[in-house]
């Protein structure tokens, strides 16, 4: 079995993982020590330099994903926010102020989403519902999909299946358009809607006494305690990638649509075909109103089913979710979790072991462990631009070299640990000059509870479940709100993007 | 004085263009009309802060997630795979458990799989491999049970062991007994709805039916008669010219040689006394030259039958059908425990008899009328040879239904693959029948092997190591797990019984009993 371990913390920050704030807080920290010197005051340097270093262990080792800083300054920021009543969330419309019910009502990190819908598209004339994000100036489109899973397929069709994943990024990369694809799986605890109605039309009357018992207990006991699994993807292109193009199709919202069409259509071919998706459905805006609101609210599920199939027979039934209600009614931030309608959610990333992982170990993570649970999981792949993918890996390399020619000068031996890092460099580069992509994925799940239930059991479980993948959990804390819109809402949220492209 | 409208274009020093030439002699070019000033763009981004508006009610982000990124090359993005279970089948038809790998329920509902095209199969019936006392019996009862509210009535053709008749009896339906000294008869040799109203039929109606039923009775009579045995290795022969004598036997005897208008039922004795005397007709319609010579040719033919006919089909299937069954009740079952004591192969034998009558009353089933037609331990009546096997393989044919009506689920019980493929060499025509038998079944339920026999079942399925170490590992640790493959796609379900069921299902009392 293939085991896949080449890859490294991807160094966010551009100056040896250090962000531009922090480097300059520590060149301004570090001039005293530098005055002290060239002034000759010895101790005072001596004094400086380890003020010094302490400020650079506050500001650069990291403490559960932040720096100790970090934390200071994201408590700061919650406890501010928390004070104002900045993070708490209150739906319009349950205070009777919702204007206009196409215009979605979400919290924090979502508010600046808007919906179309695109131009009729493909045989059936659907419009697919695009995403259009004020805040990170992108474009999304998302899709419902079905994959046949690789649990009970051998080594040999997995690794067929990782290449075409693989591939898929590739194609999305060359298109220089797409930066990002989202998956996202929803194991949501079944609520037997589609089989209650499915009973209803077919049962008959002289059923005998004991099927009928054997059926209706069944029903109750079994369907409580399974689950359903619902899959998305979700293709994001940044405005500034687009827009020239667009133009040259029209401009305005048409060209950009002819243009997320033609690229929804390159990744579907891939997708059907090499990575054997038997499903790929562009969802409209209700479909994705729909995905929204049970991402909030899972229980609510039942009854939009219901009244799905009671709108076949009865065209006048309102089976739309709209967009003003598809969000929480209310939902609070707490530092460990976030609390939205009658749900707790609990989320955390993902870190990767330095010995690797084999294809499908993320199984334990996606199966929840008690019933009554829901876990979301979205694993993000952005892709590197090439010229920048490049630049990286020269980078890299450069800094493998540098490394190891130091280590000869100085007589140091060099360790396994730092050979693999130059080694992975090396990789990288001719990787990159054989066609592959750079990406530079992230995961996220989250578990989901009625507030009946104790969250922080199922917290530790989801724990739990990472540890026993062979992953390492890292809670989002302080970040809850974030963690869950990005891992349980399929409109392509991205937790890394720093700024256009 | 030039009459020019038109102005040059470069000034007056320039001279005059073509179209101001042309302007003096009164021809006017057209115009391009000035382009409009484009419009600029409305600005289709508007401003809006990325962790939302700070303000009371908003729910405001105070910071953002630091989720741990890694940089990598797209061939190592696998490492997220997040595609692990297959997705559950829809949920219709019979409630059979858990999936455990996706940890959905589990339904069961082979003609609705075959009428929606999201899943691979294409035909309705079920085989299931599982090593004795691993809940095989128990998934089968839960199944028909389940099924009941939706219309599907179950239809037991030979249970060998009584293992249904809790199950019959619980329904409020007294099954049917087939042994030496009981009083039910059956005559595989029953011509079934097809031979209804045979006087009202059209020519050609009866010339297609007639055909249907004698293929039935002539692919029952090489069965019974293939599974023969002459010596340790070879059994009776069954070949073109035995099947030319049983066919025009057959004809006289139901009168259609005659061309009488109603045709007359008839038994195996019966034809066994016409083979032991020959009418003129018989010997003139086989192209023998006397009947000495028709005697002496049909020998082995006639000694085969005879030893059935005085032998294991001795009062149980050598008269005509006595039983009126009522295909209203929900479940109808023939117990054929009774026969236990002589022998696998006379039960075998019994089975055969049974599932070929059986398809005889099935051939015209009214439309909807929805059944489950378990074949159990068909292992036995696999070990009679290739005939009986070919006698099978016709049963799970018809499955679908004549002219589009009707329609049964087959559900066929066995041990092992080997139970197909113990029927003649590898390679042999009969092992091919055997193997060519699996395909006729989209729906295979794999419970607890031994390693070697879930080797056996790779090397026909060619499921892949994953499922060969499920079968020979997990499904051997409870009752009632098993893989299901449902047409390309593999499930890993476990039978999940009511309190009732495992009741009523229970089948180890003997066993208890003893210890």
């Amino acid at each position: 079995m293939t085991i896949y371990a080449d890859y490294q913390r991807d160094r966010i920050g551009w100056f040896f993982g250090l962000s531009g704030g922090q480097l300059m807080f520590l060149a301004l920290a570090s001039l005293p020590a530098f005055w002290a010197i060239s002034r000759g005051a010895w101790f005072s340097a001596f004094l400086f330099a380890l003020v010094w270093l302490f400020l650079l262990a506050i500001t650069v080792v990291p403490v559960r994903g932040r720096s100790a800083t970090g934390w200071v300054f994201a408590s700061t920021m919650y406890a501010v926010g928390g004070l104002l009543g900045w993070t708490s969330f209150r739906a319009k419309a349950t205070e009777g102020r919702a204007e206009d019910l196409d215009t979605p009502d979400l919290p924090g990190v979502l508010q600046g989403i808007k919906i179309h819908d695109g131009p009729p598209h493909g045989s059936q004339l659907q419009r697919v519902g695009v995403i259009h994000d004020d805040a990170t100036k992108t474009w999304a489109v998302t899709a419902s999909i079905v994959h046949p899973g690789i649990g009970m397929k051998d080594t040999e069709e997995r690794s067929r299946y990782g290449e075409a994943l693989a591939g898929l990024l590739d194609v999305a990369g060359r298109t220089e358009k797409v930066d990002e694809i989202l998956f996202m799986v929803r194991t949501v605890p079944e609520d037997g809607a589609e089989r209650d109605l499915w009973v209803n039309k077919h049962r008959r009357d002289n059923a005998p006494q004991l099927s009928e018992v054997v059926n209706s207990d069944l029903a109750v006991g079994l369907t409580q305690a399974s689950v359903r699994t619902e899959q998305f993807v979700t293709i994001v292109v940044p405005e500034t990638r687009i827009a020239r193009s667009a133009k040259e199709s029209g401009g305005g919202f048409e060209g950009r649509c002819r243009e997320l069409y033609l690229l929804m259509a390159e990744i579907e071919a891939q997708l059907r075909g090499p990575m054997g998706m038997t499903s790929v459905r562009w969802l409209t805006s209700p479909e994705l109103a729909l995905a929204s609101r049970t991402g909030f609210a899972p229980g609510d599920r039942a009854g939009i089913v219901e009244a799905l199939a009671m709108r076949e027979k009865d065209p006048s039934v309102n089976a739309d979710v709209p967009w003003a209600l598809a969000g929480p009614s209310g939902a609070d931030a707490t530092v460990r979790h976030y609390s939205h309608d009658a749900w707790n959610s609990i989320s955390s990333t993902i870190k990767l072991p330095t010995r690797g992982v084999a294809m499908g170990a993320l199984a334990p993570i996606l199966t929840p462990s008690e019933s009554g649970e829901r876990r979301s999981f979205v694993v993000s792949f952005p892709i590197v631009s090439q010229s920048k993918a490049d630049r990286q890996s020269g980078n890299a390399e450069w800094a493998a070299d540098l490394a190891e020619g130091m280590n000869e000068k100085l007589g140091r031996k060099t360790r396994a640990k730092q050979r693999d890092e130059a080694h992975k460099a090396r990789g990288l580069d001719a990787k990159l000059a054989h066609g592959n992509a750079l990406v530079r994925p992230y995961a996220v799940c989250t578990v989901t509870v009625p507030k009946t239930l104790r969250i922080t059991e199922f917290g530790r479980r989801l724990d739990a479940s990472i540890r026993r993948a062979g992953f390492a959990p890292l809670r989002l804390d302080l970040a809850q709100d974030v963690g869950f819109a990005a891992s349980t809402i399929p409109v392509g949220m991205s937790l890394t993007r720093s700024g256009d492209a | 004085m030039p009459t020019t409208t038109r102005r040059n274009r470069g000034g007056a020093d320039r001279g005059r263009d073509m179209a101001a030439l042309l302007s003096d002699f009164g021809h006017d070019l057209p115009t391009i009309p000035p382009l409009a000033p484009e419009a600029k763009e409305p600005r289709i981004f508007k401003y809006a802060p990325r962790r939302g508006a700070a303000r009371r009610g908003r729910g405001w982000a105070p910071v953002t997630a630091p989720a741990q990124a890694w940089r990598m090359t797209s061939d190592q993005a696998p490492v997220f795979w997040p595609f692990v279970s297959a997705p559950a089948l829809p949920p219709t038809g019979a409630q059979m458990g858990v999936d455990q790998l996706s940890g959905g329920s589990f339904y069961c509902d082979p003609f609705g799989w075959v009428l929606r095209d999201d899943v691979s199969a294409t035909n309705p019936n079920i085989f299931q491999f599982a090593k004795p006392g691993t809940g095989k019996s128990g998934t089968t009862k839960a199944f028909c049970t389940r099924m009941m509210p939706f219309g599907y009535r179950t239809l037991v053709l030979g249970d060998p062991k009584d293992e249904y008749e809790s199950l019959c009896r619980a329904l409020g339906v007294e099954p049917f007994v087939i042994a030496p000294g009981f009083w039910a008869r059956i005559n595989p040799l029953a011509m079934g709805p097809l031979g209804h109203d045979w006087e009202k039929l059209s020519a050609e109606e009866a010339q297609r039916r007639t055909t249907i039923i004698f293929k039935r009775w002539l692919v029952l009579i090489r069965g019974l008669v293939g599974s023969m045995k002459l010596d340790d290795q070879r059994r009776v022969p069954f070949g073109p010219d035995e099947s030319d004598v049983v066919r025009n036997a057959l004809a006289i005897l139901t009168g259609y040689a005659a061309g009488n208008s109603i045709l007359t039922e008839t038994t195996i004795p019966r034809l066994w006394d016409l083979l032991r005397n020959p009418t003129e007709e018989l010997v003139r319609a086989c192209e023998y030259g006397n009947t000495r010579q028709f005697l002496d040719q049909t020998r082995l033919l006639r000694n085969a039958l005879g030893e059935l006919v005085t032998g294991t089909l001795a009062g149980l299937f050598d008269d005509f059908t006595n039983i009126e069954v009522d295909w209203r009740a929900p479940i109808q079952s023939f117990s054929l425990s009774r026969l236990d004591g002589l022998g696998d192969e006379a039960v075998g034998i019994a089975l055969l008899c049974m599932n070929s009558w059986g398809r005889g009353l099935r051939e015209i089933a009214e439309p909807g009328d929805l059944r489950i037609v378990v074949r159990d331990e068909v292992w036995k009546q696999m070990r009679l040879g290739v005939s009986a096997v070919m006698s099978f393989d016709a049963d799970l044919r018809l499955s679908r239904g004549m002219a589009g009506k009707g329609g049964d689920i087959q559900f066929a019980n066995l041990h092992k693959p080997s139970d197909l493929l113990s029927v003649g060499d590898a390679d042999s025509q009969a092992a091919m029948i055997a193997k060519d038998l699996l395909e006729l079944a989209d729906i295979k339920i794999l419970g607890g092997q031994k390693p070697r026999v879930a080797r056996e079942l790779d090397s026909m399925l060619g499921f892949g190591p994953i499922a060969q170490d499920l079968v020979s590992g997990w499904a051997m640790q409870d009752k009632g797990r098993a893989l299901w493959c449902v047409g390309d796609a593999t499930y890993k379900v476990q039978t999940v019984l009511h309190p009732l069921e495992k009741k009523l299902y229970y089948t180890n009392e003997a066993i208890e009993a003893a210890g």
